[in-house]
């Protein structure tokens, strides 16, 4: 072990002197923050319905005006930042749990079982992007748990497969067959010495995931299957948006600018965990 | 090289036949009976014993899965909504879907290596900077919005546009851009990455030193290079781009295989829904299978050894 | 006998995040028409960055080359534009690099990388008279069945076979000055001597300069008739081969050769210059031996020691030597 810094530290150190993934952790800081504060934050009842501000233009009492209900925007966008982060973190923690044994199963004991296991992942891949977690959605019906349940499931495969590749990689190590020979049982090996050692790139998918996860799940919002109004959800707030794009543009213009604003943080941290967490020289 | 395509295909056969158990046991998923699913609430229990009927639904397992697959070849596999064979209803939209994907991958792939490159070869000036932070946005945009605000923009706004339909390469402009543009981004990453792992090698150092000219180094020994791993990764967005067409399609109304499943959905019309997941899927692997192949192409090693 | 390359008093920086390193100091050294002069130090000393600096492939942010000269026939090649160099470079200035398995572009065949470098000359050559051309070259390098071979990829190729593709790469279009940097250190002891003489047997055919780079004084005894030896980024001895093995002045050299092991010598232990190089990021004052010299005068610490003459064809970078 070196002197000075662990390794640990070192990471966030170079962190700190990325400027973007600095930026990304304060938007994801914030929206936590926002998500997790929402009913002390929201100056409204976003179910709060009021026809007679219907479409509402921007004002001092409603600064991202009213939509077709005359509910309070800016209250559902704060409670819209709390249905998403609802999601991504079942979701992500889910496709995390299963894909990360999954994958350290396959990476660890080889043969069949990895074989085997690759090919079913390799079957959910083949299903690009969102259509897997659209069809279990039309399957099980459109509503926040069983939206989790598909997002997470289309999530897993990727988890699984980084899991084994960095598995495979650690497990070539000496230390890993010396766990063994001093009598380590397989599955103690496995949590003591190989995922401890395996563990940054899975830390960066999760990163990156959250960022796909919204996307996802806004854009099944967007096509009426994903949370249902009136449940306050960036993306099924822009699909009523999109009926009255011509007469109140404005409605759409702050649910998609959330979404934007924190998939973008969540990219640019992510991006930054990767420089930090193996550093190719740049130069 | 004919043996490795070989190869590789019987690789995959395994994963098609995986991919049409899939489609075939979501319905199986449904809490509830499948044939109520497909009926829908409000319909007579003679409809959904019709449904049951039609559908197999009470033969085993192994035999429903036998009269699906034949079904979606033979045309035995009928729409719910349009009462004809799945293959006559999908076949055409898959399409235009194509066309889509296809002009948005030219832009995202004309426009992604082009940054990329330029951003590997102008490391850490302002080009650099900007392009990856235009990247980055592009990656981050939700494409249903994006679509929203260009056609706000251009169909509503300055009407230079149409905002739905097909018909017309006028039709393709904003379907292409929006659908391309996260594409695009990741493309273009991908690029410069490649490209600065590639400018740090070797045999750059011993081009130059032979006396060619530095558009001949980079243009002929760094891009075929660098293009390698890009390959790969623009075989996988197009992939991505049959999934995202969804969206798209949904938001300028495009008659294509995304807003046919999503329409399909809410119309319980599952037989659509399962056939369409399992033409998606087999284009998709097909086009990895493609990919894999151009990688060879290109990449000698691989080949010979591969 | 005319003189094909001078170096006067070249000085190279690089900015690093971590400092200026000041890769070399104050270098000068020349090479004569058909010559082999050799240029001999430990890993790090500036050997590569001098030979680069030759071949104009220094990059310049974060490079900087504060001062000198490099006198090519009768060109300063550090005031040429980059076209000029560029049509220098594979002409005139050929280099062999070290590594042969990763100097080669693995994607394109041996051949066309050899005729890449023909073309870059003579944009007119092309067809079957440019392919025999190159076939011609491999069979002179030796390469066993060079019509076929001119089709391989690299990685078809073993290191010795790639390396003579170097060599073909570096004479196609008959250079005055060859810099080979370490050309044998990645081979096999077995190929090593193979190329060796092949480089020597192609030297004397074609009548180049050699600018022979390497860390192992065997090499240099065998190839070249001149030499240079380079501490941390300084010339500090040059004269000619049986000069240096026979008398040489300088500390360093001395312990250089004191340093090999010999079989008719009965040693107890191999004999071993005390201390390590010094960080390029941050030099002494003075000379940059002197820390580890056993001859260090009081004027060592202050005044670096500038190459004089000490005898006929024989210089030393040393105040020590001189008795100052």
């Amino acid at each position: 072990m070196a002197r000075g810094d662990s390794r640990a530290v070192l990471v966030l150190k170079r962190i700190c002197r990325n400027p973007m993934a600095l930026l990304g952790l304060v938007i994801i800081a914030l929206y936590v923050g926002v998500a997790v504060f929402a009913p002390y934050l929201a100056p409204y009842d976003p179910l709060e319905q009021d026809l007679s501000k219907s479409f509402a233009p921007l004002s001092a009492e409603h600064p991202m005006g009213c939509d077709e209900f005359g509910r309070d925007i800016v209250s559902r966008v704060i409670f819209g930042a709390r249905t998403s982060l609802i999601i991504q973190i079942f979701s992500v923690l889910m496709a995390l749990v299963v894909g990360v044994v999954l994958g350290a199963a396959g990476g660890y004991f080889g043969g069949w079982l990895d074989e085997f296991l690759m090919r079913c992942m390799d079957v959910l891949l083949a299903f690009p992007g969102i259509l897997l977690a659209l069809a279990i959605v039309a399957v099980l019906g459109p509503d926040l748990h069983n939206l989790i349940i598909a997002i997470g499931i289309y999530s897993i495969p990727q988890f699984a497969r980084i899991t084994r590749g960095s598995v495979i990689t650690v497990k070539q190590n000496e230390y890993v067959t010396a766990a063994r020979a001093i009598g380590e049982s397989h599955f103690s090996t496995i949590v003591r010495y190989v995922l401890p050692n395996a563990v940054s790139p899975i830390i960066i998918q999760t990163t990156l995931r959250m960022a796909t996860v919204l996307l996802t799940a806004a854009g099944l919002g967007f096509l009426g299957l994903g949370v249902q109004p009136p449940q306050p959800e960036w993306g099924t707030m822009l699909s009523t948006a999109r009926m009255y794009l011509r007469s109140a543009p404005l409605v759409a213009v702050f649910p998609g600018v959330s979404i934007m604003i924190v998939v973008l943080g969540f990219n640019f941290f992510g991006d930054g965990l990767q420089d930090a967490l193996n550093p190719r020289l740049k130069d | 090289m004919g043996r490795f395509i070989l190869r590789r295909f019987l690789m995959l056969v395994p994963v098609l036949i995986g991919v049409s158990v899939v489609a075939f046991l979501i319905i199986q998923l449904a809490p509830g009976d499948p044939a109520q699913l497909m009926a829908g609430l409000d319909a007579t229990e003679a409809d959904v014993e019709m449904l049951r009927e039609r559908f197999g639904l009470n033969r085993p397992l192994a035999v429903q899965y036998g009269m699906f697959v034949r079904g979606l070849f033979s045309g035995e596999l009928m729409s719910l909504r349009y009462e004809s064979p799945v293959m006559e209803v999908i076949l055409p939209r898959l399409g235009n879907t194509l066309v889509l994907a296809l002009s948005s991958i030219v832009l995202a792939v004309v426009i992604g290596v082009s940054a990329g490159v330029l951003s590997a070869v102008m490391r850490k000036t302002w080009v650099d900077y900007a392009a990856t932070v235009l990247a980055l946005f592009g990656i981050s945009m939700p494409v249903f919005w994006w679509g929203l605000l260009l056609m706000l923009l251009f169909s509503v706004k300055l009407m230079w546009l149409p905002s739905g339909g097909t018909g017309t390469l006028a039709h393709l402009v904003l379907p292409s851009i929006v659908l391309g543009t996260a594409s695009a981004g990741i493309i273009a990453r991908m690029t410069r990455s490649s490209m600065l792992d590639v400018l740090r090698q070797d045999y750059i150092t011993t081009a130059t030193a032979k006396g060619l000219s530095a558009r001949l180094v980079v243009g002929r020994h760094a891009l075929r290079n660098a293009l390698i791993p890009t390959v790969t990764v623009i075989g996988l967005q197009f992939g991505q781009l049959l999934a995202g067409a969804v969206l798209t399609e949904t938001v300028f109304s495009l008659p294509g295989v995304g807003r046919l499943l999503v329409t399909s959905i809410l119309a319980r019309d599952f037989p659509v829904v399962q056939a369409t997941l399992v033409i998606v899927a087999v284009f998709f692997v097909l086009v990895n299978l493609a990919v894999d192949v151009l990688y060879a192409v290109l990449d000698p090693r691989i080949r010979y050894h591969g | 006998m005319s003189r094909i390359l001078s170096v006067n008093n070249l000085t190279v920086h690089f900015h690093t995040e971590a400092g200026i390193v000041r890769a070399l100091e104050d270098v000068s050294f020349s090479i004569e028409e058909g010559e082999v002069l050799g240029l001999v130090g430990e890993t790090g000393c500036g050997k590569s960055v001098t030979a680069l600096s030759v071949m104009g492939l220094i990059p310049v942010p974060p490079g900087k080359i504060l001062c000198g000269t490099i006198e090519f026939g009768d060109r300063d090649l550090l005031s040429l534009d980059s076209e000029e160099m560029r049509a220098l470079r594979g002409k005139d200035l050929a280099m062999i690099f070290q590594d042969p398995m990763s100097s080669l572009n693995p994607v394109f065949t041996a051949g066309f990388q050899v005729e890449e470098a023909i073309v870059a000359h003579e944009p007119e050559a092309s067809g079957k008279s440019l392919l025999s051309r190159v076939v011609g070259l491999f069979k002179k390098v030796n390469i066993s069945d060079p019509e076929q071979s001119v089709q391989k990829y690299p990685h078809m190729l073993s290191g010795g076979m790639k390396q003579r593709v170097m060599i073909a790469m570096g004479l196609s279009c008959g250079p005055k000055l060859i810099i080979a940097d370490e050309p044998t250190t990645a081979l096999d002891v077995s190929i090593q001597a193979q190329i060796l003489t092949l480089i020597r047997r192609l030297q004397r055919e074609e009548g180049s300069s050699v600018l022979l780079i390497s860390h192992d004084l065997g090499v240099i005894a065998a190839m070249a008739q001149r030499v240079a030896v380079m501490y941390a980024g300084s010339i500090v001895e040059c004269t000619s081969v049986n000069e240096l093995f026979g008398n040489p002045r300088h500390p360093y050299t001395k312990g250089l050769l004191g340093a090999i092991p010999r079989l008719d010598k009965d040693q107890k232990r191999l004999a071993v210059i005390p201390g390590t190089l010094p960080d390029l990021l941050n030099l002494p004052e003075g000379c940059r031996f002197r820390e580890r010299c056993s001859e260090a005068l009081p004027i060592c610490s202050s005044v670096s020691p500038r190459p004089r003459l000490i005898g006929p064809g024989h210089e030393v970078a040393c105040h020590a030597c001189f008795g100052n």
